[in-house]
């Protein structure tokens, strides 16, 4: 009897064995936002058939949960294979050790080839010797959309709008009209990313940054830094922006200039479709104008693996594929110019594509950016309350970031 | 074999030994991790301590941030959420006790906020409260007159209005309480009180307000604990913003846990919260007792 219970045993055992040796799939978990919904599908079921082989399971959430729930995956060793990144969470997971480094898989005569990319998209994500994530996508919020109905009543040419920033606010003064209710100009919320941007690209057209370039220290509280956050708090000082878009809401700057409320927005490529959303019967070029500016911000999404992927290659493999066929499957600007003629075939993108070209800096990254991040936004929000003066808030700034900055 | 008046001689113990042990590994764990993590920098790939910093966790906490700004925040945000969800609760309680025609109507009604959840709520309020497009400002303009203004950013508005968000969500939970109470309450006392002459305020001031004494006392304990360990309203309506003008002890110890990754400083708040809760908790119980001694 005990004998044929072990034998039974083994039979069943080593039949698990055969078919899973046989015909047991990969399967690679990749999570991204939400917004994918609609492309998720389509991409598993191509990527599948090329490879019967590979499942590709989907994790799709909204952005507010996202960074969260990847964190308290990645502490219990629970993360998905592949998961979607912004730029300032890549060294913030990698100085924990949650990354896994792609070097393996980039080169010339690898799987993903560093040719495919823009100029310095790729090189962003390596630091520390390793390449830490592969871009997909990449953005700027940093071109300017303006009312050109609204420059027409002010006086002033609707086909040439402002270059800079400092531009901006001497447009946003002939813009602005407190009677009828219309500001010159219009944010997103300042506890939002955008907000981040705007205060990069301000520092950047006021030729400084927040730390220094080897993020050793705070940079914010020297008199060009000073300067820059003055004039961003200027526009709230003068009315030029409404003080609601201080509050923390999505979208809140779209909307403004979606119902006509503000005549100029810095606007990302993807937040034109919400313009829409907000002016059903907007004309692009006739109602609305197009700016690009000095010193863009360009931000990317990337994919990064966790620190003891289970398929790295066949990961990499998904990637490589990804970045290949992206352009095809979505209207968001790839990262890779694999596309080719992707801008002609989306004439809409073709402005930001410009903008983005027109980078020079880079938005120095470094573990504690998000913190450094927030203290700024924290004590530049002070500084418009008048809690404190500028000066005031930007030593306190400085302190609290080189606090965060030291070893 | 153990002496009867001994703890393991005792069956009441035994009966209670596995809900003890049980609530020492669900609460004794994670407390000990806690101030693991206060004492320590943790590695987040293992989860476990690779230094033992001492107290440098709770002086940086206590130092940055402008803690003593958030700590009064959380008092204002504690006291605040309690009076205005007991006082409204009560006033609620009172009138739906009354038996008149459609009253379970309101009595059902009244419950929506409560049975509503929270994230739903905090984002229906950011649209009521939003300058251009919300309801707020013409009411408010309308009412009391004045220009339009930005309630969630303005650093002496925002921390009332999320108070009055957490009000309103919660004054439902004391009404349905307190009603509960004021059921218990004999009809033969008001009906001797008024016998005697006793006016409406004598009968609520000398009947009522006695003999719902200890649902208050739940209450006001119940409810202290969740409102000073609430901070989802806050998170979602202003980020502790504008600056820190509506920032909590919670919304410091998520800040600092989940954006920063400093889980280490966020133990540390986390068992600052604790001290504050147990104080604020003892506190409360030992005014609400006293005046229960006094008045009986």
């Amino acid at each position: 009897m005990k004998r044929s219970f072990v034998g039974v045993l083994l039979i069943v055992s080593l039949s698990f064995l055969f078919v899973s040796a046989t015909g047991a799939k990969t399967t690679i978990t990749v999570m991204n936002g939400s917004w994918w919904q609609d492309q998720a599908p389509i991409i598993k079921q191509q990527y599948e058939q090329l490879h019967p082989d590979v499942e590709i399971e989907f994790v799709l959430m909204g952005m507010q949960d996202m960074w969260n729930k990847l964190l308290l995956q990645l502490l219990a060793h629970n993360a998905p294979d592949l998961f979607r990144e912004s730029t300032s969470w890549v060294p913030a997971l990698q100085s924990k050790g949650f990354l896994a480094p792609w070097d393996e898989y980039v080169g010339p005569d690898k799987l993903i080839k560093p040719e495919w990319f823009a100029s310095q998209v790729l090189e962003t994500y390596h630091f520390k010797g390793n390449q830490w994530a592969i871009p997909y996508r990449v953005d700027t919020c940093s071109l300017l959309i303006y009312n050109r109905n609204m420059f027409k009543e002010a006086g002033l040419d609707p086909d040439i709008g402002p270059a800079n920033l400092k531009e901006v606010k001497e447009y946003a003064q002939g813009l602005t009209n407190t009677d009828k209710g219309i500001y010159g100009f219009v944010w997103e919320g300042a506890s939002s990313t955008y907000f981040e941007y705007l205060l990069q690209q301000a520092l950047w057209n006021f030729g400084t940054d927040i730390v220094n370039k080897e993020a050793t220290k705070a940079t914010i509280n020297n008199p060009s830094a000073v300067e820059a956050v003055k004039f961003l708090v200027s526009f709230l000082e003068e009315g030029l922006v409404p003080q609601a878009t201080m509050a923390f809401q999505d979208n809140q700057g779209t909307r403004f200039f979606g119902v006509q409320k503000a005549a100029m927005f810095l606007c990302g490529s993807g937040m034109q479709f919400t313009v829409d959303e907000a002016w059903p019967d907007v004309r692009w070029g006739e109602d609305v104008g197009i700016a690009l500016m000095e010193h863009p911000v360009v931000g990317s999404n990337t994919y990064a693996m966790q620190r003891d992927p289970d398929h790295p290659e066949e990961s990499a493999k998904f990637i490589a594929w990804w970045n290949e066929n992206l352009p095809e499957l979505t209207i968001r600007m790839p990262a890779s110019a694999r596309g080719g003629d992707w801008v002609e075939r989306n004439p809409r993108f073709k402005p930001w594509v410009e903008q983005v070209a027109l980078a020079k800096e880079s938005t120095i990254l470094f573990p504690e950016i998000r913190e450094v991040h927030a203290i700024a936004k924290k004590q530049i929000e002070i500084a418009i309350v008048g809690e404190a003066t500028v000066q005031e808030a930007m030593d306190e700034a400085a302190k609290q970031i080189d606090k965060a900055l030291s070893p | 074999m153990y002496k009867e008046n001994s703890f393991l001689g005792n069956p009441g113990y035994r009966f209670i030994a596995p809900a003890i042990v049980l609530i020492m590994l669900l609460f004794g764990y994670p407390v000990f991790k806690i101030i693991q993590f206060s004492l320590s920098e943790i590695s987040l790939t293992t989860l476990q301590p690779v230094r033992w910093v001492g107290f440098d966790n709770f002086w940086d906490t206590l130092i940055t941030y402008r803690f003593v700004q958030i700590l009064r925040n959380t008092f204002v945000w504690t006291t605040g959420s309690l009076v205005g969800q007991i006082g409204l609760g009560f006033a609620a309680a009172l009138l739906l006790n009354k038996k008149i025609r459609g009253i379970t109507f309101f009595r059902i009604v009244i419950m929506l906020p409560y049975v509503t959840p929270g994230v739903v709520i905090a984002i229906v309020w950011l649209f009521f409260y939003d300058t251009e497009f919300g309801l707020f400002n013409p009411l408010f303009i309308e009412a009391f007159g004045g220009e339009k203004f930005s309630v969630l950013s303005s650093a002496s508005t925002a921390l009332p209005a999320v108070i009055l968000v957490n009000i309103w969500y919660m004054f439902p939970f004391s009404s349905m309480v307190i009603r509960a109470g004021l059921q218990g309450i004999p009809g033969e006392i008001y009906s001797a009180a008024k016998v005697d002459g006793a006016s409406r305020f004598q009968l609520f001031r000398y009947i009522t307000l006695p003999s719902l004494r200890p649902v208050l006392r739940l209450l006001v304990v119940l409810q202290g604990i969740w409102a000073i360990n609430t901070f989802a309203f806050i998170w979602i309506m202003t980020r502790g913003g504008p600056g820190y003008s509506s920032s909590i002890l919670g919304v410091l110890a998520y800040e600092y846990s989940f954006n920063f990754l400093h889980f280490e400083k966020g133990a540390a708040v986390a068992l600052i919260l604790l001290g504050v809760s147990l104080v604020f908790g003892y506190i409360q119980l030992r005014v609400t007792a006293r005046k229960e001694e006094t008045i009986i």
